[in-house]
């Protein structure tokens, strides 16, 4: 080592300071409590991405008057809405009024946005809320508008009980309102969508229709997102959510301000009955397969990856990066044969596969004696969970030659799952397959193999593989 | 491997938070921040725990969470930074003057190099790993963690010689 690498050695260890050893922090010790990250089957293991989403949001708003928009214009994301519309003028969210929260409250309350309406303060603010029972999920408090935000109503609304039909697992929204009857003519309708949901539609009665912004979901919140707005006064609607493709999804009545302070909850007409979500696969999307070499190893040549890719539904709370890898071993900690590797994990960090490793390893010469004589062999079934409630249902296995096509059946739907060779061997194939679930987490399905002439030679369901959520 | 016990908790904190810490503050350069980012890759590293390939290489998986934690926070911070030079030129903030002590010359280099440099002269000299080890904590080959530190330590003298 040379002089000026010594000199690096001792400046980063001066700089890093004294790493001795130190007790838990009863803070900590109650985190690490509250993180669950629950495992099922063969299990392999997801992370969570804990990005600071509401700092995001945050950071891209103007701040206080002096970005504030042109007089009669709208901040963003208000900034598009027709003229007519109440002008929404974004405030610092540091000065914004924050209602205390209980100690049910999980990481605290955030703000969404704040500022004026029609030069009234109010604050719009989303936190978690774990009462440790059934009391879990996201909500929100409006506060406001009045003079100053804190003197005015403050009304909340969660997305899980009492509401009757919570967001997203019995319906795709829920709309709340406020108002105060010191500031006429001015209601806030704001709640949740779910992650379907695309545009959220305003008819009014005077028969315009305005699209209304769906804020970004903070920190946590998996497949829901906030929205608020002020409809012009004097005028009564509907609140329309669409999907992609323009369907109407759900409808509620506008709250309307009737010169009375106080809340508004309407009730959600659901149109399209909440269905089966089915992961979006890209297979090669990740770019690098996982592939990690672990003492004790005695690896035949290389290891080979056969497929990977990422999988995403509104409930993985982001991609998950998945792989499958076969080697064969001589021996050592993994018993002689061909051994296959699956891996899932969430990436929080811009290299491939930057997430801690989870998956498991699977030696087939570990599979009872007589599973090679069944047309399918699952070596993994699991059910990863984190805990924000994200949710991703894996199948991997095996397909002998006496397998053309495998299919996963749910929902009314069918769909293939694609068969890849093993290049270890040509008595088999392989694959993994993510089954749809639904909001609430439940699978149903069927997972059918087929012969040459399309007869089923095999079928399971795949809820009885699957451990329920938890 | 199941869970860890309360107690095991406890001595799996006391043994790897503090130089995890450590590695962070090198990372970050904020002490607040790194005390934050190494309590957080220690949380998600426990609740992993049951799960992890190999439950005995605690401190590795430690690592690389640090890592990768701080990487993220890295590129939320650039664009902060960038969000407030376009809004406030005023925020900027002024680097400290000239400081004789090597020591302190070759810190404020480090403070400079590129994130993935920086993290490969941190594994490297801080936390005596190997290229490979680098590799593998950063998601690169080996022959990419040497050209890092090697391109590291080019960036460093440099700079010392500049300052100097």
């Amino acid at each position: 080592m040379s002089e000026f690498e010594a000199a690096l050695r001792e400046a980063l260890r001066r700089r890093a300071g004294d790493p001795g050893g130190r007790s838990m922090p009863l803070g900590t010790k109650r985190r690490v409590r509250r993180r669950q990250l629950v495992t099922g089957g063969a299990g392999a293991a997801i992370a969570v991405v804990a990005i600071l989403l509401t700092t995001v949001i945050l950071a891209g708003l103007p701040r206080g008057a002096r970005t504030g928009p042109a007089a009669g214009t709208s901040s963003a994301p208000f900034g598009s809405l027709p003229r007519t519309w109440p002008t929404i003028v974004a405030g610092d969210p540091a000065d914004a009024y924050v209602p205390p929260a209980d100690q049910t409250v999980v990481g605290g309350k955030h703000v969404l946005y704040s500022g004026t309406v029609a030069k009234a303060d109010f604050s719009f603010v989303g936190y978690l809320v774990d009462d440790g029972g059934t009391g879990q999920g996201p909500c929100l408090d409006f506060t406001g508008p009045s003079a100053r935000a804190e003197e005015g109503p403050s009304v909340s609304v969660c997305a899980y009980a009492p509401v009757v039909e919570p967001v997203p697992t019995g319906a795709d929204l829920d709309l709340a309102g406020a108002g105060s009857s010191a500031i006429l003519g001015i209601e806030a309708n704001f709640g949740f969508v779910s992650a379907r949901v695309r545009t959220l539609r305003v008819e009014l009665s005077d028969g315009s229709a305005s699209d209304v912004p769906i804020l970004p979901a903070p920190d946590g919140w998996i497949g829901i997102r906030p929205f608020l707005f002020f409809p012009p006064a004097r005028l009564s609607g509907t609140v329309v959510a669409l999907s992609d493709d323009g369907t109407e999804l759900a409808r509620a009545p506008m709250c309307v301000n009737e010169g009375v302070s106080g809340g508004c909850h309407v009730p959600v007409r659901q149109l399209v009955s909440i269905a089966l979500v089915w992961p979006e696969v890209r297979p090669g999307a990740d770019g690098t397969p996982y592939v990690d070499h672990e003492e004790g190893e005695q690896v035949v040549g290389e290891k080979i990856p056969v497929l990977h890719g990422e999988v995403e539904t509104p409930f993985t709370g982001g991609p998950v990066a998945y792989s499958l890898v076969v080697w064969q071993s001589a021996g050592g900690e993994f018993t002689a044969g061909e051994v296959v590797d699956v891996f899932e994990g969430y990436r929080f960090g811009e290299a491939p596969f930057d997430a801690v490793g989870g998956g498991s390893k699977d030696p087939l010469s570990h599979l009872p004696a007589d599973a090679l004589s069944k047309p399918v062999v699952l070596f993994e079934a699991s059910r990863l969970e984190g805990e924000n409630g994200e949710s991703l249902l894996t199948l991997a296995g095996l397909v002998t030659t006496d397998v053309a096509r495998l299919e996963m059946r749910a929902g009314g739907e069918v769909r293939d799952v694609a068969l890849v060779a093993d290049p270890l061997t040509e008595d088999h194939r392989l694959f993994v397959s993510f089954p749809p679930l639904d909001p609430a987490g439940e699978v149903s399905g069927t997972l059918v193999a087929l012969d040459a002439n399309g007869s089923e030679v095999w079928s399971t369901e795949i809820g009885s593989l699957l451990p329920p959520p938890s | 491997m199941a869970e860890p016990k309360a107690g095991e908790l406890a001595e799996l904190y006391q043994r790897h938070v503090g130089r995890a810490a450590a590695l962070a503050r090198l990372l970050t350069a904020d002490d607040q921040a790194a005390e934050d980012l190494a309590h957080e890759a220690f949380i998600r590293c426990v609740s992993r725990f049951a799960h992890l390939r190999r439950p005995d290489a605690f401190d590795a998986y430690l690592r690389r969470t640090v890592v990768n934690l701080c990487r993220s926070r890295f590129r939320r911070a650039r664009v902060e930074r960038e969000w407030l030079r376009r809004q406030d030129r005023r925020e900027q903030v002024e680097r400290p003057a000239f400081d004789p002590d090597v020591r302190d010359q070759i810190w404020r280099a480090v403070e400079r190099l590129p994130w993935r440099q920086r993290a490969a002269v941190a594994l490297r000299y801080y936390e005596d790993l190997s290229v490979a080890q680098i590799g593998e904590v950063l998601g690169c080959s080996d022959r990419a963690a040497e050209a890092l530190v090697a391109r590291a330590l080019v960036t460093l003298r440099e700079a010392i010689q500049e300052e100097g």
